[in-house]
């Protein structure tokens, strides 16, 4: 096998550090961390490859690429000078945006732009229906008259969104057409190359993202190829959490630009399912923000998204993201509440332990306070923590409340929990999930402080806490597989379908378009023995909703149907799925009703062939009298509860091998991260990663 | 309860709020309450004081509380457990009638009734005398289904169903609304089971809680009495000029308001009842708190006093006509109250906003289908809003009493009849100004069946006013476009059109702040 000689790179570059990841001949993982370059930040990938390589005296190399550059050129508004077209009449469609202000009481109402200002918008004339007819025609003479006018100024993207466009493509392709043609050297992209979906200013914003950072990406990572023209192949991990060819993120950035969290998720799914654990909640806490998300088998996606305020409709992994991590600042506000966030102290000044100029409490000092986070084995004793200077904040805090230190303290973890809490119910609850049947997988730097009380809050019993939980995210990415999605909107009532053999035929065909526009994508990210070798998988999904409902239910197909027959026979099963679903999650039915398709989709990835590692029999009852003596440092008092100080065990986990054994109380360190491990909890050491149990709660 | 408990209900509460909203949101029929999200849910403790709130429209927060209030009335004992009481009566407890307000006892696991939860969502349609049941009306018997507060029953339902003009629709959002509150007393009876009496205490707390984060506001404001008053243009039935009075006094940690001098109730569909005085003020005051963490409760109201005549326009009574009031009349309170409060803190009050929400109505059947399938439209369509100290006004967005989101127009074309053919902010139509106010919209349709259609618009005379020497915005038009003639059509108005007409609304401009220098030299 071609892939069994080369070495698999996966590399995240972030803001302050890139993570260069790969696995060595036995298949162990070898890391490298180090300082990112944002002027270029092919320089320190480069680097941090080349090292491993070194090491590895391995000429050959694939990489996987997460990157930021597309997401910061939109949030820093470095991308391109775009001009938008779209149907005459409608060029103010970005200004107008849903006419919903964002903030509902703000006195004075502030909109933030979108990326083309008005003077830089134009409406070419042409219409199309809701049924996709055409009632003006695009001619050529009002193609030239575009070109004309765009050739003024020196735009270097153009972005071409036309009412109905997710329908009838075909105006789109058209003017795209013209304008590549006299204008070779701009980045062009219509809406309908990206998002075949209904809603103009959703769809026309996504296309103008994409051609705002286009021409930034394009730059970008063909410096990046040049640099490493050695790579066997290059591909770049996308929002949806798959990999696809450069040619393809150079084109469509867009889907890049929520690809920042989706890392973690994947890494998260990947090491629980190393572990034999398939359902998970993930919990990534970071310095200012924690995302949560929900993998039930696989990941959950959606649809829209949004970055800074502008929305983005491309298949996204389904994270949430709140404004609470280890550098919010605690205070009591006027009406005598204690708040937590949303200000974040972040690195500079940082906590107050971190002395650097921070004199406001964090949530880093509530649990240096407490001893939860030990002063000495802060990012492996490279830096030392002041826990007297958190314990002064903290006592000027306690003094306002007339309250004892240790109590607020904990007040300060137990408000950011409850945030934390509320965020992992959006992602459950609200979608009709019951968090107590997942396992939460913790990782970020503050993960593992905060995951066995949240565990508890929820009623889950299982914390996961993978290996290296800093490079959770690269290792999410080097384990992305290639796999393409396509989608179309397809409005019609299922009283249709099961009448009109004229229409299930209509369906059978936009179905199998949609399944061949995600074959032949995903068969260019792939080299012919690979795409010969393995089986495809088409995963093709209805979108369906009671006619007159706006927010369509998923309903997964068993295949993609043969003919028409098939597809009448399947519709019935369709709809009981739906309704299933629909109670669920809402409560009620309307049997009555009609229904709609609305959307289909189709995913195709390659077959799985990797087996997941099974936990191993008869590991829970020797591990449970076995701790390696070198895995305990110390034995400290740390506040878990009101209850006060208990002895605690300081673990080492570099320290820990497979089948050992830990007992709460304890606080287990690492180089990137502490974890928390209260009495009553249990963890086993799996592989490399700790599975923790709460033992009341079982 | 202490500093940090206080925080961490707070969040229970209002993610309860929340997640009744999303139920209700997502499985809901009318693209009213789906996309628009015109909707509301709350949570009441047992005596019918408001606890927490996930309001996306104003003009609902003061008015919930007062369905709630007509609900105990009717039910001394309180709603029996399992069952639902529905609410739209103007007159016991509403506001207008396509607001249907659901209200759901929560009984503990020993069967003692604990909190309410209730919601209150738009709906399309409930009959009366003009799709989409915002009619010119001219008395509350013209402006559709109308109910007291009462056990919702099959034959209830029935009675709107048989009502609306869409009744299938109507089916789908009250059984979403159903869904909603049964979610809520789901997650308040699984918190009650985890903290009993504690939940109620908390309760209790939090709205103490926001009733001293108000009164912190207040004390901030220096004591005296002013006033301030704004006109609405007409009724729709000839009476114009319709002056709304306010006078303001403030007095250490308490202020009033109070609408002596405001006209009498009138013939035309503009009056409102009570409920709906009091939410456009607390609106104001909310804006004013500037911290939109503080939960939304029944404590926020105690330091606010409203003071209004009986049977005048801001408090009307029994049989007057209500349909405009909630969308039109609470928008001019608004600008009132602003108006006075821009005299107390002229830095922090911007500029008058477009002051109506210009209500669009279509109805007709769709012919498009194989069965001509009844349909009704309703949409809002924002303007410019006021300048200030701060800056600019923002261009094309919703102010003050709601904030619904627009219809997409390619959804819109795809469920109704009609097209769009124009949507675009309407340049220059902010006041000028050191600062300029912002611009309205163009919104044009055009019809290809024959269809009934309904303007409900304001500010087409009487301008959006201006302040510190700021001028005053644009007003707004309403056009009508017949076999190529043009004709400006009335602010208020109902009428036929046919197939190939086209509708041309023009919105208001916010007012400008401050003189504006060298204008001459700006002007093109």
């Amino acid at each position: 096998m071609s892939s069994s000689r080369r070495v698999e790179f996966a590399v995240d570059t972030g803001g302050t550090f890139t993570d260069v990841i790969c696995k060595d001949h036995q298949g162990n993982p070898r890391v490298n961390k180090l300082l990112s370059s944002p002027q270029d930040p092919s320089e320190s990938i480069d680097a941090g490859m080349r090292e491993l390589l070194q090491e590895l005296s391995h000429p050959c190399y694939r990489l996987t690429h997460g990157t930021t550059v597309a997401t910061n050129a939109l949030l820093e508004r470095r991308g391109a000078h775009t001009a938008f077209v779209t149907t005459a009449g409608f060029e103010d469609l970005l200004e107008l945006g849903r006419q919903a202000r964002p903030e509902l009481y703000a006195l004075h109402v502030k909109k933030e732009p979108h990326l083309v200002s008005s003077t830089d918008c134009f409406g070419v004339q042409e219409r199309v229906n809701a049924s996709g007819e055409i009632l003006e025609e695009l001619t050529s003479d009002e193609m030239e008259r575009l070109c004309d006018v765009l050739e003024a100024k020196p735009y270097e993207a153009i972005a071409v969104c036309l009412l109905h466009g997710y329908l009838y493509p075909g105006h789109e392709q058209r003017l795209v057409a013209a304008l590549r043609e006299r204008f070779p050297e701009r980045f062009v992209c219509a809406s309908s190359e990206i998002v075949r979906e209904m809603r103009e200013y959703e769809r026309s914003s996504t296309t103008v993202m994409n051609a705002y950072v286009g021409p930034v990406m394009k730059r970008y990572l063909s410096s990046l190829k040049e640099r490493l023209h050695d790579a066997d192949a290059i591909h770049v991990f996308e929002s949806s959490g798959a990999r696809v060819s450069l040619s393809r993120a150079s084109n469509f950035p867009v889907h890049t630009t929520l690809s920042g969290p989706a890392g973690g998720v994947m890494g998260a799914l990947q090491a629980a399912n190393e572990g034999g654990i398939t359902d998970i909640i993930t919990f990534d806490m970071g310095g200012t923000s924690t995302d949560v998300a929900l993998c039930k088998g696989s990941p959950t996606l959606r649809e829209l998204g949004q970055v800074g305020h502008m929305p983005v409709q491309v298949p996204m992994l389904d994270i949430h993201t709140v404004g609470a991590g280890g550098g919010s600042i605690a205070h009591v506000d006027a009406g005598g509440a204690l708040k937590v966030g949303p200000q974040s102290a972040g690195a500079s000044p940082g906590p107050v332990c971190y002395q650097r100029g921070g004199n406001k409490i964090t949530v880093t000092d509530a649990h240096v306070v407490l001893g939860r986070l030990r002063p000495d084995h802060f990012l492996g004793g490279e830096m030392h923590l002041d826990r007297a200077a958190s314990v002064n904040a903290m006592q000027s805090l306690a003094d306002g409340l007339h309250m004892p230190v240790s109590e607020v303290a904990l007040g300060v973890l137990q408000v950011a929990d409850a945030a934390m809490v509320r965020a992992i119910k959006v992602i459950s609850l609200e979608r009709g999930e019951d968090p107590r049947e997942y396992t939460l997988v913790s990782f970020g730097g503050a993960g593992g402080l905060h995951a066995c009380r949240l565990a508890k809050l929820l009623g889950i019993r299982k914390v996961l806490i993978p290996a290296n939980p800093g490079l959770l995210s690269a290792y999410g990415m080097l384990h992305a597989k290639p796999g393409r999605r396509a989608s179309r909107t397809f409005l019609v009532s299922w009283h249709k379908l099961q009448a009109s053999e004229l229409v299930r035929q209509e369906v059978c065909d936009a179905l199998h378009d949609v399944s061949s526009q995600a074959r032949s994508a995903l068969a260019q990210e792939l080299e012919p023995d690979v795409l010969n070798a393995r089986q495809l998988v088409y995963e093709p999904v209805f979108e369906v909703r009671y006619q007159g409902q706006s927010f369509a239910l998923k309903v997964a197909l068993n295949g993609l149907p043969d003919d028409e027959a098939h597809l009448a026979s399947l519709l019935d099963v369709v709809r009981a799925q739906f309704e299933q679903e629909h109670e669920r999650l809402y409560g009620w039915l309307a049997r009555e009703r009609d229904l709609e398709l609305v959307m289909m989709r189709c995913t195709v990835s390659l077959e799985d062939v990797v087996s997941h590692e099974e936990p191993s029999d008869g590991l829970r009852d020797s591990a449970e009298q076995r701790l390696s003596k070198d895995a305990i440092v110390a034995e400290v008092d740390v506040t878990f509860d009101p209850s006060g100080a208990q002895s605690a065990r300081v673990i080492q986990r570099d320290a820990l091998v497979h089948g050992d054994c830990i007992r709460g109380p304890a606080v287990m360190v690492e180089y990137s991260g502490t974890t928390v491990i209260p009495a009553g909890w249990r963890g086993e050491v799996r592989g490399s990663h700790v599975l923790l149990h709460d033992e009341e709660g079982e | 309860m202490n500093a940090i408990q206080l925080e961490v209900m707070r969040h229970l509460f209002s993610s309860i709020a929340e997640e009744m909203g999303v139920s209700l949101m997502r499985s809901a029929f009318s693209p009213n309450i789906k996309e628009r999200r015109d909707y509301s849910c709350a949570i009441f403790d047992a005596s019918g004081e408001m606890v927490a709130q996930a309001a996306h429209i104003p003009v609902h927060l003061g008015s919930t509380p007062r369905s709630v209030e007509a609900v105990l009335e009717a039910f001394p004992q309180g709603v029996p457990e399992g069952e639902h009481v529905l609410v739209n009566d103007p007159y016991q407890g509403g506001t207008h009638l396509p607001d249907l307000t659901l209200v759901t006892g929560v009984y503990d696991s020993a069967g003692v009734l604990r909190f309410y939860v209730a919601n209150r969502a738009h709906h399309a349609d409930v009959g009366g005398i003009s799709p989409g049941s915002l009619p010119i009306s001219s008395h509350i018997d013209d402006e559709g289904f109308r109910t007291g507060p009462a056990l919702l029953d099959d034959a209830l339902s029935q009675k709107l169903f048989d009502e609306s003009r869409t009744p299938d629709e109507r089916r789908g959002d009250l059984f979403a609304q159903v869904a909603a509150n049964q979610r809520g007393s789901k997650r308040l009876q699984e918190q009650l089971a985890k903290y009993g009496e504690g939940l109620l205490q908390a309760a209790r707390d939090l709205q103490d809680y926001s009733e001293a984060r108000m009164r912190h506001v207040i004390k901030a404001l220096p004591d005296g009495v002013w006033r301030g008053e704004d006109v609405l243009e007409d009724d729709g039935h000839g009476a114009t000029d319709l002056k709304i009075c306010c006078e303001v006094s403030i007095s250490g940690d308490t202020i009033t308001f109070d609408f002596e001098g405001t006209v009498g109730q009138v013939r035309g569909p503009l009056n409102v009842p009570g409920a709906v005085t009091e939410s456009a003020v607390l609106y104001a005051m909310n804006c004013i708190l500037l911290d939109q963490d503080v939960p939304s409760n029944g404590g926020m109201m105690r330091p606010i006093k409203v003071m209004m005549c009986k049977g005048s326009l801001v408090d009307a009574q029994y049989p007057a006509p209500v349909a405009a009031g909630n969308v039109e009349t609470s928008q001019r309170i608004t600008d009132v109250v602003f108006g006075v409060l821009q005299q107390i803190l002229p830095d922090q009050i911007p500029a008058a906003s477009y002051g109506t929400m210009n209500n669009v109505l279509i109805g007709g059947l769709d012919h498009r289908h194989e069965q001509p399938t009844p349909y009704a439209y309703y949409e809002t369509i924002g303007g410019g809003t006021g300048a200030s100290a701060e800056g600019e006004g923002a261009s094309g967005v919703q102010a003050h009493m709601t904030n619904t989101l627009n219809t997409p127009v390619e959804a819109l074309e795809h469920a109704y009849p009609f097209m769009v053919t124009r949507y675009a902010v309407r340049k220059n139509s902010g006041g000028v100004g050191e600062h300029r106010g912002g611009d309205g919209v163009e919104r044009f349709y055009r019809f290809v069946e024959g269809a009934t259609l309904t303007l409900m618009t304001e500010r087409r005379e009487v301008a959006p006013w201006g302040v510190q020497g700021g001028g005053d915005g644009a007003t707004g038009r309403n056009v009508l476009v017949h076999e190529g003639e043009t004709r400006t059509l009335a602010a208020k108005v109902t009428l036929e059109v046919e197939p190939g007409d086209e509708l041309r609304v023009y919105t208001p401009g916010g007012g400008g702040w401050g003189k504006a220098y060298q204008e001459s030299e700006n002007e093109p």
